[in-house]
């Protein structure tokens, strides 16, 4: 087996890299765009001139049809898509939004190792590949949407890299799933 | 590391704090001034200084962190947390490029070419020349700290994998910066071997 030196760092090499600049600023375009971006996905408010009282109230005017709209059209989903699913999917608080989580996660192992268990008979082997695809895309998607929530969480990520990297060589699976909520 | 600034009365924490309750734009933009510069040239380095592209990524990190900023709990410091964004969204990065920096094993890399003597003094030059994988383990050892085992960790690689991509890193880097005299190719002006492949 090849040993690996812990450090052959010498002094040039410490000398060399002391000197280069920790530190870069991109300039203020970027960070206008930045803020603009940011803005643009109501994640900031404020500083933006032109928005006086008026602008306020056509915005929560604007809110307000908005948010009648989006409960009209959830209440039709509703029916449609079963009660149980959409108790879940309401959940507001973060405690019972975990909740949802671990029982649909429960719920999505459960139906994974059903799936194992069957398709090792090796019966139907079309359908055991697509049922495989299903499987990782569902993870993927979870992954991505959990992504969200800690972007700096390194398991996530190794987790989509693994994913990214089981496409190299199938482009019928290449297609990136960026979001997707899966019901 | 540019934490918490000497010159304002506020903590990242304040700010952020101020972020999250009201969209402070004035908030975001000191902590943003505050930790870009650093995250911004880690950014650059480890994609090999396209600044368009770290561009591209610099918002997408700041998108990701201001989005999770309610749920980072504080148990690191704001600028060790905005970096993890920064690596995971390089590696994001690579991902959509379909690159895999840290499967490359060609000893030809280990080579270096001889480069113009200017390019070769050029330590930023040198380093965007390293393929993807040695550039990024060199630039989070030698240049902003990192340990191996809290590098393995942050790109999802072995504790020996950044060893000896940090060890190849090295040896390349000497290899591009010793005076061209003393490789003996100088004279010829042509390559001693194939060309160093640089990778994304």
């Amino acid at each position: 087996m090849r040993t690996i030196p812990e450090d052959d760092m010498n002094d040039a090499d410490r000398a060399a890299y002391a000197g280069l600049a920790h530190a870069q600023d991109p300039g203020r375009a970027v960070e206008d765009r930045i803020v603009l971006a940011l803005k643009d996905r109501g994640l900031l408010y404020g500083g933006r001139p032109g928005h006086g009282a008026m602008w306020w109230v056509r915005l929560a005017a604007a809110c307000l049809v908005l948010f009648g709209g989006g409960v009209a059209l959830g209440e039709y989903h509703g029916e449609r898509r079963g009660e149980q699913r959409l108790a879940g999917a309401r959940g507001t608080d973060v405690l019972e939004a975990a909740m949802f989580v671990q029982q649909t996660g429960s719920a999505y192992v459960e139906a994974v190792a059903r799936f194992s268990e069957i398709s090792a008979s090796g019966r139907d082997t079309a359908h055991a590949q697509q049922g495989r695809e299903v499987a990782v895309s569902v993870m993927e998607a979870a992954a991505t949407e959990l992504h969200q929530v800690a972007p700096d969480d390194p398991v996530t990520a190794r987790l989509l890299d693994a994913i990214a990297a089981g496409r190299v060589g199938n482009p019928q699976r290449s297609a990136p799933i960026v979001r997707r909520v899966i019901y | 590391m540019l934490a918490d600034s000497p010159l304002s009365p506020l903590t990242d924490r304040d700010l952020a704090d101020a972020v999250v309750a009201g969209g402070a734009e004035w908030a975001f933009r000191e902590l943003y001034a505050r930790h870009t510069p650093r995250v911004f040239q880690l950014i650059r380095r480890m994609i090999g200084g396209e600044r368009a592209d770290a561009e591209d990524i610099l918002q997408d990190v700041w998108i990701q962190a201001v989005r999770a900023l309610p749920q980072f709990r504080w148990e690191a410091t704001f600028s060790t947390w905005l970096t993890g964004i920064a690596i995971n969204q390089t590696r994001t990065w690579w991902r959509r490029r379909g690159a895999r920096p840290f499967d490359d094993l060609d000893e030809r890399a280990l080579i270096a070419r001889d480069l113009p003597l200017a390019q070769r003094l050029d330590l930023e030059a040198a380093l965007a020349q390293l393929p993807a994988g040695r550039r990024t383990v060199l630039v989070l050892h030698d240049i902003e700290g990192l340990t191996h085992e809290e590098i393995a960790d942050r790109l999802g690689v072995a504790v020996g994998t950044s060893k000896s991509q940090l060890f190849a890193a090295r040896r390349a880097m000497r290899a591009y910066l010793e005076p061209a005299a003393t490789r003996g190719s100088a004279a010829s002006g042509e390559p001693r071997c194939a060309p160093f492949p640089k990778t994304t």
